[in-house]
């Protein structure tokens, strides 16, 4: 077992080697990149700050509580995506194309082989950097307890690998139906809208809906609450339970998918 | 009459091949529908125990985003700048210009066709909710006025965003001011929120500006916020923004033309 992980651990190094001295060479793009995510990012930052400068909070959540949450939002969705950015990007068109022929002939995990290809988060590390800076601007409402702290990490940890999961499920739906990628989309804007707010705004009968079926309200939500309002054992069971009936189930939709696959040579 | 009927036909390309992606067509909508389904959440929750905000009340707001969400696909369009710069650094360019085409309105006649039919289905779901009395949606107060501005301002952001774009015929990296400026333009414009929520110095700033004149008016005069000569008004100063980024948009298209060095050229 010990061997094995050494094993990837050592492959994954290896491969983001090559990105990083690559980024390096692109220095335009990386600012680029950086101009862009930092506009949509301060223009939601202005949206929130307008908003709760008139209602005086949403929920209970005042203006850095909300900062927070929002700053956390950011750094789930920025640095899944530019770890996984293969995942995030390719899937569809790598099966659609039959591309995919590649990873089957290598003798390490498919799935793992797939996701590690690509890693942009040496170019993203600036953007990245704004939703830390934020989180010191918004350090009033921080609980600072060592115990706090690293319960905000593994919720962060388990917010990113919910939302692996849910992109490499919505990616293997190509095994399936052709044209999947759009299924991105509305998960963008699903992204876009649910991880800007707490979960005080949704009426009841939706609470389930995007904290478990669709748990895109959890990933943000779970962490920052944690940091703010301190541990809270249901919540914190939900997104326990979330993370590993989502990570379970990418894993089986893609084996599924896989054995379903038609190479491009086939 | 021939040379609308040339780009009429760039229109109806482009209904047709955006019809041909329906996944495409039926994921922007969803998206759409699901951000406005999150506002919807929001804002119900914020007012909560309120009647009105800044002159809005609940029923204001959701027809507010509701409205944001049909007139939008014209009036906050902003795929137009980066097709430009593409275009201009891969040396595309260079087919439109030699075409009987102005390219300036060949993307504004592609981006048109684009944007009907999600016009279409969204004005088909504002009808329905109409047909069943949905209680947050109020009619238009002066549907004529409503629709004439909409169409000034879905012009105007076109100049503005595509005289935006053309820093590509002197800059080899566009991306990150385009899109500063694309999303600044449609914040200002009041897409994420009414301008009356912000402080009264922002917006005073704001009346100097022309982003509020791409959408936010439309949406001030259908909710009837603006009253006869002030409709009028605030439509001729549309009108003057148009000729003022029609007069700087031929001017910084001519000096780009001269400075374009075709990549394949």
């Amino acid at each position: 077992m010990k061997q094995l992980m050494v094993k990837y651990i050592s492959y994954y190094i290896e491969r983001i080697k090559y990105p990083m001295m690559e980024a390096l060479e692109y220095r335009a793009d990386i600012i680029s990149l950086t101009f862009t995510s930092y506009a949509y990012m301060l223009i939601q930052l202005i949206f929130i700050t307008v908003v709760v400068n008139q209602f005086g909070s949403i929920g209970d959540w005042g203006l850095d509580d909300m900062i927070i949450l929002f700053a956390s939002g950011q750094f789930i969705l920025l640095a899944t995506i530019s770890i996984f950015i293969n995942v995030w990007d390719n899937t569809e068109t790598d099966i659609e194309k039959g591309n995919l022929d590649f990873y089957l002939l290598k003798p390490i995990n498919v799935l793992f082989n797939y996701s590690t290809r690509g890693f942009v988060l040496f170019q993203n590390l600036p953007s990245l950097m704004f939703p830390v800076i934020l989180l010191y601007f918004a350090r009033d409402s921080i609980i600072f307890s060592p115990a706090i702290f690293i319960l905000y990490l593994v919720s962060i940890f388990m917010s990113m690998t919910i939302f692996y999961s849910i992109i490499v499920i919505l990616g293997s739906l190509s095994f399936w139906i052709t044209d999947s990628r759009y299924f991105k989309l509305i998960l963008f804007g699903l992204w876009k809208s649910a991880a800007l707010y707490p979960a005080d705004i949704y009426p009841n009968w939706a609470l389930p809906i995007f904290l478990i079926i669709i748990p895109i309200g959890l990933l943000a939500y779970a962490p920052s609450y944690f940091l703010v309002f301190g541990f809270n054992w249901q919540l914190y069971a939900v997104q326990v339970f979330v993370t590993i009936i989502f990570s379970f189930g990418a894993v089986f939709i893609w084996n599924k998918g896989i054995k379903k696959y038609s190479s491009a040579s086939s | 009459m021939l040379t609308i009927s040339k780009y009429f036909y760039i229109t109806k390309l482009a209904i047709i091949r955006m019809s041909a992606y329906p996944t495409r067509f039926w994921g922007a909508i969803l998206a759409d529908l699901i951000i406005f389904l999150f506002v919807y959440f929001l804002w119900t929750h914020l007012y909560l125990g309120k009647t009105s905000v800044n002159g809005y009340t609940l029923k204001m707001m959701i027809t507010y985003y509701l409205i944001t969400l049909l007139i939008g696909s014209f009036t906050l369009v902003r795929g137009y700048a980066n097709r430009i710069s593409k275009d201009i650094k891969s040396g595309d360019a260079s087919l439109h210009f030699i075409k009987p085409f102005q390219y300036k309105w060949v993307l504004f006649a592609d981006s048109i066709g684009w944007a009907i039919p999600p016009f279409l289905i969204l004005l088909g779901i504002v009808l329905l909710l109409y047909g069943i009395q949905f209680q947050y949606l109020l009619p238009p107060h002066n549907l004529l006025l409503f629709s004439l501005s909409a169409i000034l301002g879905t012009i105007l952001n076109f100049l503005i965003i595509s005289t935006a774009g053309t820093i590509a015929f002197w800059t080899t990296t566009t991306g990150g001011f385009i899109s500063l400026l694309t999303r600044f333009s449609a914040m200002l414009g009041g897409s994420l929120v009414p301008l009356s929520f912000f402080p009264q110095h922002i917006q005073a700033v704001l009346n100097y500006l022309p982003f509020k004149y791409t959408h936010y008016v439309s949406l001030e005069i259908y909710l009837g916020n603006l009253k006869g000569p002030e409709e009028l008004f605030t439509m001729g100063i549309q009108l003057l923004w148009i000729l003022i980024f029609l007069i700087i948009s031929k001017f910084i298209w001519n000096k780009g033309y001269k400075a374009y060095e075709a990549v394949n050229g």
